[in-house]
């Protein structure tokens, strides 16, 4: 470090405030962070690429610096499915500050990671009052039984009407419609438990009718409609 | 379900395409491709196991204009190929308007003829799929080729990069570069397979300025 001529030449003004920086809550201590190590949390972080055809959600549970846990959900496009496999392999281990700096190939994954990174530095963690924070693993919770990711697809149009898709039970295999022809309830498979019966050995057909069941008056409904057929 | 996506605003054009050639339907291109013992929907998506359905279905029509043209060297097909991309493209889309067809078309005959010698990918590692299509050049262009085409693959992302080659079967050039005077360096090359994709090399840059 320099100092110029005329800063040598300048005498000494006293700095007085010297309070550091105010307190952020990470996992139930209020921290006075000043270096990247001083960051842990669980939290989370949504991202967008440029022409918005594709989104993210990134799952981070961050101990004193150290990305230790790494959830990588995406939504939209085919190429970030292998952007999302690359970032789970190259985000744990990385600090705070280097993964920051480091291409994660898909335009949405780097944005995640930077509104993830923004809201954790300034204390706005999802475990900020979670005394000693969260276990490596937590990231699973957010998937839920047969690990998937929580995903809505819906479909509508003013000339058809509304078709469900998936839901959060999983795949919605029929729509039940009442008398006037309005959706009052539907029928899904849960994809996950499906694997894991089918895995198992059990006989596809069972693990279907074990794995399928029904929301709101579905069973009332007067007919009903494949929403990707009918 | 229609033959392919969009297909209503998709066919005219291609029938017009077709028509041109004296070909008067895709199913007339299957026939011809079936008659000369080939099946490029096949290929495509061998090649390809996620390409729509729109892609598989172009290739049997470049493959059927081809005949038509009596495009006997593969550089040639390849440009006819490209005819059959253009026609696929959606009147009035950015890949229309901007020839992306004709000019992969065109680009595939540059690789498939002596006076290229090295095939050099500039694009993002955000998939795995662009390093698909370059096994498949790499497989296919060398059938026809006398010296061997050079392929090199180059992105962002040092890290993506060396996973892609692990997947794929590449050889991963780790590089260094010295931002003080543009120097790159060769750090190490680590080939992931033993037979031809490994002659697939691919680079990773920290910046646009070490590609």
């Amino acid at each position: 470090m320099i100092y110029s001529h005329e800063v040598q030449q300048m005498c000494v003004v006293k700095k007085g405030p010297n309070h550091g920086p105010a307190p952020i809550p990470e996992e139930g201590k209020w921290v006075k962070a000043k270096q990247i190590s001083d960051i842990s949390g669980l939290t989370h972080g949504v991202g967008w690429c440029a022409p918005q055809q594709g989104a993210c959600k990134l799952t981070l549970n961050v101990k004193d610096g150290i990305i230790e846990e790494a959830l990588v959900e995406t939504l939209g496009c085919s190429g970030m499915t292998h952007s999302a496999a690359m970032a789970a392999e190259i985000l744990p281990g990385k600090t705070l500050l280097e993964a920051l700096n480091t291409d994660l190939v898909c335009d949405a994954i780097n944005t995640a990671m930077r509104e993830l990174f923004l809201q954790i530095v300034y204390g706005r963690t999802q475990s900020a009052f979670s005394e000693g924070g969260l276990p490596i693993g937590a990231g699973l919770e957010d998937l839920g039984k047969g690990l998937r990711s929580q995903v809505g697809t819906m479909y509508g149009t003013k000339a058809k009407g509304v078709r469900y898709l998936e839901m959060a039970e999983g795949y919605c295999s029929r729509l039940g419609l009442d008398e006037q022809g309005e959706v009052i309830g539907y029928e899904f498979v849960h994809l996950g438990k499906l694997m894991d019966m089918i895995k198992k050995g059990m006989d596809a057909n069972e693990a279907l009718k074990k794995a399928t069941g029904s929301y709101g008056r579905f069973a009332d409904a007067k007919s009903y409609i494949d929403p990707r057929q009918q | 379900m229609a033959l392919f996506e969009s297909y209503e605003r998709r066919i005219d054009k291609i029938n017009a395409a077709l028509k041109e050639y004296g070909i008067k339907d895709l199913a007339e291109c299957k026939a011809i491709c079936e008659a000369k013992g080939i099946d490029p929907y096949k290929m495509c998506k061998e090649i390809q196991p996620i390409a729509f359905e729109n892609a598989a279905w172009a290739y049997v029509m470049g493959a059927a204009i081809a005949f038509k043209k009596g495009a006997h060297k593969a550089a040639d097909a390849a440009e006819a190929i490209g005819i059959a991309l253009q026609a696929f493209c959606i009147p009035g889309s950015v890949a229309e308007d901007r020839k992306v067809g004709l000019g992969h078309g065109n680009l595939a005959a540059m690789l498939l003829r002596e006076n290229t010698k090295c095939f050099a990918f500039l694009a993002g590692h955000e998939s795995f799929a662009a390093a698909e299509g370059a096994i498949g050049i790499a497989k296919s262009a060398n059938k026809v080729r006398k010296e061997p085409l050079r392929v090199i693959l180059n992105g962002l992302g040092k890290d993506a990069a060396m996973i892609i080659s692990r997947i794929n079967g590449f050889t991963y050039v780790q590089t260094s570069f010295d931002y003080y005077t543009g120097q790159l360096t060769i750090v190490s090359e680590t080939p992931y397979s033993a037979g031809d994709r490994a002659k697939v090399r691919c680079f990773g840059a920290d910046d646009v300025r070490e590609l």
